[in-house]
């Protein structure tokens, strides 16, 4: 019964908020809260983590968490309405209890990061634990331990941004740089336009005492490791994210297995000296 | 250690004394071949067979079990019932895999408590092989016929006598318990016990493994995938029948608002395996995928756990439909490797 002691139960939280992010409505932030408080004191987590989201009866799916420890009292996860446990999860209202296992995985190396700069390179709905990253690292008690922050976040058009409002406070700060583009405006746009690698190169952050965390769809990533290439970040500070088809999350099903690693234990945040190393089997 | 023979006629009275206040499971004949069975009867232990059809590993990780029950939005029930068992009658290599699959379930100090449950109220009671079976390659592998990791006792065969050796503190006791219809080994038991080991090592014929892990790391985008792809069918049965085959799926199941989650045997020979939900797949080949169970093998778990995860039962080799050899796969794969 004691989701503390067996990996595999989920603990119960309730469904605080749902925001709709993206015109097309297929992207949803749910706010979730823990119906036990001793659950959320067991629920100790850092950026970069994920959780297997679970509606009994449907399923469960791995999704990054999208909030920061440093958000107290409710979890965020921005879910794409894809298949049977996600198509679920967005018909379901304000107040529904749903389940939560985790969190899983590798966070991103917050302790590697400290004192440096941190350059954050987002496209798409895979910015969501980078949200929590920057998020993490901009908190009143954080912001002193890393360097300058750039953020850089792209997605296909205005409406498919994530985070809107949050977006807009993070340009009105003089404590991080955030660049905001989308690869074909709208009438109202007056913001960049061009593709996340395009305009990576152009914003051109320094690679000196700095560390890159990417995400976003296979084809922004293939396009931009050249640019993080060009300008000097190392294989090794260069951090990513990988998505894989997974079951248990906590490294016994097998299913996410890449070469000698399991992506929801080992990962899922690899440097791309890591990736490197694997098979190109994800 | 203790070590005790037993007159085979009682072998009946000893299956009765085992399970006495436990479950005991052992191989029965089946139409189908031998397989591990509960028994009630104790003249149905069929200890003939070297390998059963099925490796006993469901005893440990059944093939479908509940995770957890629930109603609407809630829990309602886990920690399954998990009786004392006896599981007789197990081959060496059999006894072998539940090490191995030990330690995927206990891996990075995650436990899986299902696993564990049943494998810490199960007794394993192994019999050395005296004359084994056509495909097998235990002592390629780094087992032997009558080989003690995974077990409790361990068997041997002397044609009108068993001589069974305690090799846990809880296999002794599992003698003592039938120390009434069992008298101490002798040094002349011992001794032949000893020879029908060498015997049966004598037997086997050795197959090349690669073992030089850099080197089969090479092999990943070698030409003998595209060739073994097109004759693996993806059926999974390799995968079924392997005792350290350990990948699953987990899958709810509902009627009225009232249902389980399940956990059940699955393969990444299966196309489905990897699919993800925006139709990425990262292995789209039956190449890539009859690699991935070679390679998951013979590479990756020496990487990870320091042994390969095969204890060279053979039944990947005798069941396979299209007649794919595993042996012939790892004597290629260890040539290959030296040619480089």
């Amino acid at each position: 019964m004691d989701p503390i002691t067996n990996p595999y139960v989920p603990y119960p939280v309730r469904i605080d908020e749902v925001t709709i992010e993206n015109d097309e409505r297929d992207l949803k932030t749910f706010k979730l809260v823990f119906v036990d408080s001793e659950h959320a004191k067991a629920f100790d987590y850092i950026p970069g983590q994920f959780a297997e989201l679970s509606v009994l009866g449907k399923g469960e799916c791995p999704i990054g968490i999208a909030s920061s420890p440093t958000e107290e009292g409710y979890l965020l996860f921005t879910v794409k309405k894809t298949g049977v446990v996600t198509g679920e999860l967005h018909s379901l209202a304000e107040g529904k209890i749903i389940g939560v296992r985790g969190p899983l995985g590798k966070p991103y190396p917050i302790e590697r990061m400290k004192g440096k700069n941190v350059v954050i390179v987002g496209g798409g709905f895979a910015f969501t634990t980078l949200r929590a990253l920057t998020q993490y690292m901009i908190a009143d008690a954080n912001r002193g331990d890393f360097g300058e922050i750039t953020v850089i976040y792209g997605a296909r058009s205005p409406g498919e941004l994530l985070y809107k409002e949050e977006l807009k406070a993070w340009e009105a700060r003089d404590d991080l740089t955030t660049v905001i583009t989308v690869d074909k405006g709208d009438d109202a746009w007056k913001g960049r336009e061009g593709f996340v690698p395009t305009i990576l190169e152009e914003v051109a952050p320094s690679s000196k005492d700095a560390l890159m965390a990417v995400c976003g769809p296979p084809i922004m990533i293939k396009f931009t490791l050249p640019v993080i290439d060009k300008l000097g970040f190392a294989p090794s500070d260069t951090i990513l994210s990988l998505e894989m088809r997974m079951k248990c999350g906590i490294g016994k099903c097998g299913r996410c297995n890449i070469g000698s690693k399991y992506v929801c234990k080992d990962g899922p945040v690899f440097t791309l000296e890591e990736l490197k190393a694997l098979p190109a089997e994800f | 250690m203790l070590e005790v023979t037993l007159d085979k006629a009682k072998l009946q009275e000893l299956v009765k004394l085992l399970g006495a206040d436990r479950r005991l499971v052992a191989p029965v004949a089946d139409k189908q071949g031998t397989v591990f069975s509960e028994i009630t009867d104790p003249s149905l232990v069929c200890l003939d067979a070297v390998n059963t059809t099925l490796s006993p590993k469901e005893v440990v990780f059944p093939q479908w079990e509940t995770l957890y029950t629930f109603e609407g939005d809630r829990v309602t029930k886990t920690e399954p019932q998990i009786e004392e068992t006896v599981l007789f009658g197990v081959r060496p290599c059999d006894a072998r895999a539940f090490e191995l699959l030990d330690r995927v379930f206990t891996w990075d100090g995650v436990n899986d408590p299902y696993y564990l449950k049943r494998r810490e109220k199960t007794l394993v009671v192994a019999l050395a092989c005296n004359v084994p079976g056509e495909a097998c390659f235990c002592s390629s592998v780094g087992g032997s016929p009558a080989g003690e990791s995974g077990a409790d006792v361990l068997g041997f065969d002397l044609g009108d006598r068993l001589l069974l050796r305690a090799l846990t503190k809880r296999g002794e006791a599992l003698l003592k318990s039938a120390s009434s219809i069992t008298t101490p080994a002798t040094p002349e038991e011992k001794e032949a016990a000893q020879k029908a080991v060498t015997e049966a090592e004598k037997r086997l014929k050795p197959v090349a493994v690669p073992e030089d892990l850099e080197a089969l790391k090479g092999s990943f985008d070698a030409e003998i995938w595209k060739e073994l792809g097109l004759k693996c069918l993806g059926c999974g049965v390799c995968a079924y029948a392997c005792p350290t085959c350990h990948c699953f799926d987990i899958t709810d199941e509902t009627r009225k608002g009232v249902g389980r989650r399940v956990r059940s045997w699955d393969t990444c020979a299966f196309s489905l395996f990897t699919l993800h939900g925006s139709g990425h797949n990262p292995r789209t080949t039956q190449d890539a995928r009859y690699r991935q169970r070679v390679l998951h093998k013979f590479l990756y778990c020496p990487e990870n756990f320091g042994e390969a995860f095969c204890v060279g039962c053979g039944r990947c080799v005798t069941n396979c439909p299209a007649g794919l050899d595993l042996r012939a796969v790892l004597e290629r794969l260890a040539s290959m490797a030296k040619a480089t």
